[in-house]
């Protein structure tokens, strides 16, 4: 299919300062068929949920582990389809709720941690947001739980690709609390694999656009990102992303970014 | 980032799709619709909202691979026949383009009318009685469809929609909708609305399997929860396509099973279905046992539509508000039989149940707002034209009647077996033991 999927992270400056260590994490999944699978979760790093790293780390792992189950267990690609499209929001963001929340606890009692309060508190110190993509050769899922962005970018237009609500300020849904399911949001997008090359899909924690000053400059620097790819290639890109990132952090929130590109080409 | 989770979010899908905005296309009966912007999309196509003199439609138009000479000749027969009922967005007009593809247009659904995921993420919380409500006319809309020799295929939470302010319901995607009998086709749906018969690959479906997927979809409208999912499915750690399989095909079990309670809901995951069953009245529960026992196994003796109806309907009539704290609570005649009392379920106060009338099966509660339909007093389904009316006397508003607002005349009896004639228009005295001769029902004051 020609997707290149790669990512970079910036501790925030904010974060650095005090020494706080990144709460960031992405991971992917990269099929032989083509089929890729991508998922970038930040944790929340407050004083109520001290190891939300692990917590970011545990839920990538769950939806790319889950995603690929599932692809695997379908042996029609339209059938996953139509599963996705109709148990996206319910079933599947219910499985991923309950299979982070299991691995979280197990997590805990391994590391023999203080077991005192109860299973809603030991998780909620745990507790990240959770941004999915499923790309295959027909159609695109994408799933998010709380803040960040899903951007779809092709030469005519720099889109989202779902949308989540946004609360007030600086809070976030979280897959941390009860039900967190139900602030899931889903999107299918059918496409062919070779439609409007070259274009890219666009992961990012809030930390990425928080830093700019509107949302109309975080999307000029994305079509910024995309067109220097075009021009320079991927591997460019990579080498300067984690300085580029800094920078932006430094000179925007000072929040951890994360940022996770799948290039079609 | 500094966090406090809270609830509660919806996004929505922001891309082109097949169709841009402002292509026009030209329908078979040669009416031209212009593309204003694609709604959503699905697993056969995507539906856009397209405009023709002004008014508003919905188009699907299918993906390459759902775009089957199949297809289309279902849907030119569905065009042909029409639907079987108002609730139906159904198929209208038929559009083709030169390289194959096609869709067809259909009714706008309104955008206050919500979905079942809608109620279970608690974005929609209609009345009890709404609730009921809803569910009649869903039930009713699928007998109609039945009746008129269809089956639907593809009955689950995507495409039932409705509004939590009426209860009025909109099915959509009629588009699988084929002639009862029909042995072609694929499966349709998920398996978690499927008969398990279906899932095990051993039938197609039909009107029998249509009902197993209706009981699965109103279960879900009243306990916010699978029927089949309890503690087996509570370990399962990933629901694939073979765990769903086994949950909903080869050893489905009822999570209120009477027999059985290895899979009873779990506490703390499946709380939903904790809580409303205890809420509603045995008759309802019966008929979900039914539904998910000797249903699972036995597709013909699942439970019927006009079971459904009976029920429903006698649900919206057994509606008691807590003189407390104003909850919806309801009757259930077997509490009643057995002298239990019907506890709030809000402020956890005892109520007392009001006076009733009961006629045939039916058994009205009588309150200020009590209203009789055709149904109560002809046992014809329609709950949609009332013929009777509760009104307090303004001078003494200790003395209620039951005024006639159908096109028939009543005989009133009173207990001591004097009778007068309640021509439409008028009141009969609510009493004890008096009884109305509505012509082919009597009722009585109990």
């Amino acid at each position: 299919m020609g997707i290149t999927v790669f990512g970079e992270w910036a501790q925030g400056a904010s974060h650095n300062q005090r020494g706080i260590e990144w709460q960031d994490h992405f991971r992917k999944i990269d099929y032989i068929k083509g089929t890729k699978i991508v998922a970038v979760a930040d944790g929340h790093g407050s004083e109520k949920c001290p190891y939300s790293a692990e917590g970011a780390k545990l839920a990538t792992r769950v939806f790319c582990s889950l995603i690929a189950r599932y692809y695997e267990s379908y042996e029609d690609s339209r059938d996953l389809l139509m599963f996705l499209s109709r148990e996206g929001e319910v079933k599947l963001s219910r499985t991923i709720e309950n299979t982070w929340k299991e691995e979280v606890l197990d997590l805990h009692r391994r590391e023999g941690r203080d077991m005192e309060p109860d299973r809603d508190q030991i998780i909620m110190m745990y507790g990240t947001t959770l941004l999915g993509l499923m790309i295959t050769d027909s159609f695109v899922f994408s799933l998010q739980i709380g803040d960040g962005d899903i951007l779809y970018i092709d030469k005519a237009s720099v889109s989202p690709l779902i949308e989540s609500d946004k609360l007030l300020g600086v809070e976030t849904h979280s897959l941390s609390t009860r039900e967190a399911w139900k602030n899931a949001v889903t999107g299918i997008y059918k496409r062919e694999a070779e439609e409007n090359k070259p274009y890219m899909y666009l992961l990012s924690t809030d930390g990425f656009s928080n830093s700019f000053a509107s949302r109309d400059a975080y999307y000029r620097t994305c079509r910024e990102y995309y067109d220097m790819i075009g021009k320079h290639g991927i591997k460019v890109i990579k080498e300067h992303l984690k300085a580029w990132l800094t920078e932006t952090s430094a000179l925007g929130c000072g929040d951890d970014i994360t940022t996770v590109f799948a290039y079609a080409q | 980032m500094t966090v406090t989770p809270i609830f509660i979010t919806k996004g929505q899908l922001n891309m082109d799709g097949m169709l841009k905005s402002g292509t026009v296309l030209t329908s078979e009966s040669r009416n031209q619709y212009k593309v204003s912007k694609m709604l959503g999309q699905g697993g056969q196509g995507e539906v856009y909202e397209v405009t023709l003199n002004g008014d508003k439609y919905a188009l699907k138009w299918y993906y390459k691979h759902t775009a089957t000479p199949k297809q289309k000749k279902i849907l030119e027969k569905l065009i042909e026949r029409g639907r079987p009922d108002d609730c139906f967005l159904w198929p209208e007009d038929l559009i083709r383009k030169k390289n194959g593809s096609f869709g067809y247009i259909m009714p706008l659904r309104p955008k206050h009318y919500k979905g079942i995921v809608d109620l279970m993420k608690r974005k929609a919380e209609p009345s009890f009685l709404n609730l009921c409500r809803a569910a009649y006319n869903l039930t009713r809309a699928y007998q109609m469809l039945h009746k008129a020799g269809y089956q639907y295929r593809d009955i689950s939470f995507g495409n039932v929609f409705f509004d939590p302010d009426t209860g009025e319901v909109m099915i959509c995607d009629n588009d699988n909708v084929v002639p009862n009998g029909t042995l072609e086709g694929g499966v349709y749906g998920t398996p978690r609305f499927m008969a398990p018969e279906i899932v095990r690959g051993e039938k197609k479906s039909s009107r029998n399997t249509d009902l197993y997927s209706l009981a699965v979809l109103l279960f879900y409208m009243f306990m916010l929860n699978h029927p089949l999912e309890g503690r087996l499915e509570a370990k399962i750690r990933c629901m694939d396509i073979h765990a769903m399989n086994m949950l909903y095909g080869t050893k489905p079990l009822f999570i209120f099973d009477p027999e059985n309670d290895s899979n009873r809901p779990l506490e703390g995951y499946q709380d939903n279905a904790i809580i409303y069953w205890e809420l509603y009245p045995k008759q309802l529960k019966d008929l979900f046992t039914k539904s998910f026992t000797i249903g699972l196994r036995e597709p013909a003796k699942r439970v019927t539509e006009n079971k459904w109806l009976e029920t429903f309907s006698n649900m919206m009539a057994g509606i008691i508000i807590c003189p407390d704290c104003r909850a919806e609570i309801m009757y259930d005649r077997d509490k009643e039989e057995k002298g239990q009392p019907h506890i709030c379920w809000n402020c956890k106060r005892e109520v007392k149940v009001p006076s009733k009338i009961i006629i045939g099966k039916n058994r009205i509660i009588i309150t200020s707002r009590t209203r009789l339909f055709s149904h109560h007093i002809k046992g014809d389904f329609d709950m949609h034209t009332a013929v009777g009316e509760v009104i307090i006397n303004p001078d003494n508003p200790g003395k209620w009647g039951l005024r006639n607002i159908s096109r028939e005349n009543w005989n009133y009896i009173r207990a001591d077996g004097t009778s007068i004639l309640v021509p439409p228009g008028k009141a009969a005295t609510i009493a004890r033991e008096a009884r109305i001769d509505f012509g082919e029902e009597s009722g009585e004051f109990i």
